[in-house]
């Protein structure tokens, strides 16, 4: 085994300080017992205890989870066909450069454009057809846009190293085009999609700037509620309910990495 | 029967990989598409495969016609250049794969992959992944997936160009022992003049597009039609020569009988480097030259001599660079080339 020079070692341990110390100054004070500021006034679980009795935090946490999984699951089934389409079908080299670009612009696109053309293309529907209220539908409809591009990326990605052979050598095999994808290549894309549906998933759960301006007056999300609330001055609920979404969000990563199959 | 390909064409775009290709392989036999990088044979097998379909022509396994048929039904099975095993199913479940998409009751298909995996000699691996298998082992996963399924005819795509010199011997030999076993019929893609000698009983030799020769093995080596197949098949020894008598050539190094009429005015012959003979009688001498460089082959020597001809000694010879040999050329072991650079296969009869 190859040791690490001390320098490496230090190097690294003081990037991991600083990727993880502002996560820990919010556990630390999630259970500071004082309300204001910096002074420590003693270990307190009260702000856990005020959070679990806060209807408005327990109904935006709900609507977060309700927006992130729907919204990742949609987007994760299209993204998954998109991905298989643009790589199955024998498409010229210059169709390929275009559809990639137009897959990559959603990613790129600064996501308050986007938040605004949505509102936009929103509103143009709502006056064409007295659909599309804003409010819970609108922001997964909102939601699944942008999240399918980076699902799609993810497969792609998969796709392009896994190549053509082994679906054709199912296709020699007598395999029918539903047994091809359902024996071979979605279970050789898991990796992807997974990787795919998990970005999608945090992508949503902490997206602002596309609920902010495609929510309703019912459908206020948790990254909502924190902006609203913090205008009127950061309280430790806040760090509290910061700190269970981030050790959820841990929990969830944990999960993942047992659950998904290898990449071989 | 066995494989008929009628006028076969083929389109990338502006390029055109195959020119009307005629292919007759008989049932039962070996049959190896040999040719360089480029020239088709690939996708003359992917054609036949279904993987890919003609622009013009037609495909007939055993009397019926399947040009149009998709690969998933057509009775061929391919082992691919890559293997392209199923990384997330075992061995087993491989070599079960085209049994199962058949409908075949798990059981029996079971059983039958058993007995497939026995013929390689890989019945202690069934439970293994591809990735713990080595590259040895996992191309034999490959032909039993295929074989698995008892095919009209078995295809090979280059299967032994991942594996080691020292394998593919040993592989070759192998392939052969299984393809008369099971009386089937074969056909190999390669581009390795020496692999198809030793499995193939037929070989058609291809250039850019065509057939350019075809016979069994040892018509094709011993008689290159054309400078094209002489050069693959690494004849090395191309003079170029006058005719001046019905049977005689007048050549840089002197006049030589040949074996047969000689069709052309001006033209190349080839001789292969070891049908040359040192000869020690005077009257045999065709030619006298220096040795310019000599190279020890282990078993044999080979001998760059002053006027540039390359040739090959059967046996280690006390021959020192700049002794001058007495070269006999053996009237059957020159080759006429002629100038037409394909023929066509005549796929009436064989029908």
């Amino acid at each position: 085994m190859k040791r690490c020079s001390l320098g490496v070692t230090f190097s690294s341990a003081l990037i991991f300080i600083f990727l993880y110390v502002p996560m820990l100054c919010v556990l630390v004070f999630s259970f500071n017992a004082s309300k204001m500021g910096l002074t420590w006034g003693g270990f307190s679980t009260h702000w856990y205890e005020k959070l679990i009795h806060n209807e408005m935090i327990l109904h935006a946490a709900w609507n977060t989870l309700v927006l992130a999984v729907t919204s990742t699951a949609v987007s994760t089934v299209f993204g998954t066909m998109l991905a298989i389409g643009m790589f199955r079908f024998p498409w010229s080299r210059r169709a390929v450069g275009k559809l990639n670009l137009l897959l990559h612009l959603p990613v790129v696109t600064p996501d308050i454009i986007f938040a605004v053309a949505l509102v936009i293309a929103f509103s143009v529907i709502r006056y064409l057809t007295g659909l599309f209220e804003l409010g819970m539908g609108s922001m997964i409809v909102g939601h699944v846009t942008f999240q399918t591009s980076f699902v799609a990326l993810a497969v792609k990605g998969r796709l392009e190293l896994i190549g053509h052979d082994v679906e054709e050598a199912a296709c020699d095999l007598y395999a029918g085009y539903w047994r091809v994808l359902t024996k071979v290549l979605l279970p050789m894309l898991m990796p992807g999609i997974i990787a795919g549906a998990m970005l999608a998933f945090t992508l949503s759960l902490d997206d602002f700037v596309i609920s902010f301006f495609t929510a309703g007056p019912k459908s206020t999300t948790l990254p909502l509620f924190i902006y609203a609330s913090v205008k009127r001055g950061v309280t430790p609920e806040i760090h509290a309910l910061s700190t269970i979404i981030m050790l959820a969000t841990i929990a969830a990563v944990a999960v993942m990495q047992k659950i998904a199959p290898d990449a071989r | 029967m066995g494989l008929t390909a009628y006028a076969v064409c083929k389109n990338y775009g502006e390029t055109r990989a195959l020119y009307d290709v005629d292919l007759a392989v008989d049932k039962g036999e070996f049959f190896t598409l040999l040719g360089p990088s480029g020239c088709g044979k690939t996708t003359l097998l992917r054609i036949i495969a279904g993987l890919e379909m003609a622009d013009n022509g037609r495909i007939i396994i055993n009397g019926k016609d399947y040009t149009k048929v998709p690969a998933n039904k057509r009775p061929v099975n391919t082992v691919f250049q890559s293997y392209a095993m199923f990384p997330h199913l075992t061995v087993l479940e491989n070599v079960c794969f085209g049994l199962i998409s058949r409908k075949i009751r798990k059981s029996e298909a079971i059983d039958k992959a058993r007995k497939t995996l026995d013929l390689v000699q890989l019945s202690d691996f069934e439970d293994r992944k591809p990735h713990q298998l080595s590259g040895g082992q996992r191309q034999r996963v490959a032909l039993a997936r295929a074989l698995a399924n008892e095919p009209e005819i078995l295809l090979l795509d280059e299967p032994m160009s991942a594996l080691d010199a020292k394998l593919r011997v040993q592989v070759q030999i192998e392939l052969r022992q299984i393809q008369q076993r099971l009386e089937k019929t074969f056909i190999m893609v390669t581009h390795d003049q020496q692999e198809a000698l030793t499995v193939s009983d037929r070989m058609a030799v291809m250039g850019v597009g065509q057939v350019a020769q075809f016979g069994s093995v040892r018509e094709v080596y011993d008689n290159p039609r054309n400078r094209f197949v002489a050069d693959f098949l690494q004849t090395q020894n191309f003079i170029s020569v006058e005719r001046i008598g019905p049977c005689v050539v007048s050549t840089p190094y002197g006049d030589w009988e040949l074996k047969e009429q000689i069709p052309w005015e001006e033209g190349t012959v080839t001789v292969r480097p070891e049908k040359l003979r040192i000869s020690s009688d005077l009257s045999e001498c065709d030619f006298k030259a220096h040795v310019n460089t000599v190279i020890y082959r282990g078993c044999y020597q080979q001998f760059i001599l002053s006027n540039g001809l390359l040739m090959e000694t059967e046996t280690v010879l006390p021959v020192k660079e700049g002794d001058e040999l007495m070269v006999h050329v053996p009237k059957d072991a020159v080759i006429i080339l002629h100038e037409e650079t394909f023929q066509r296969m005549d796929v009436r009869t064989v029908r």
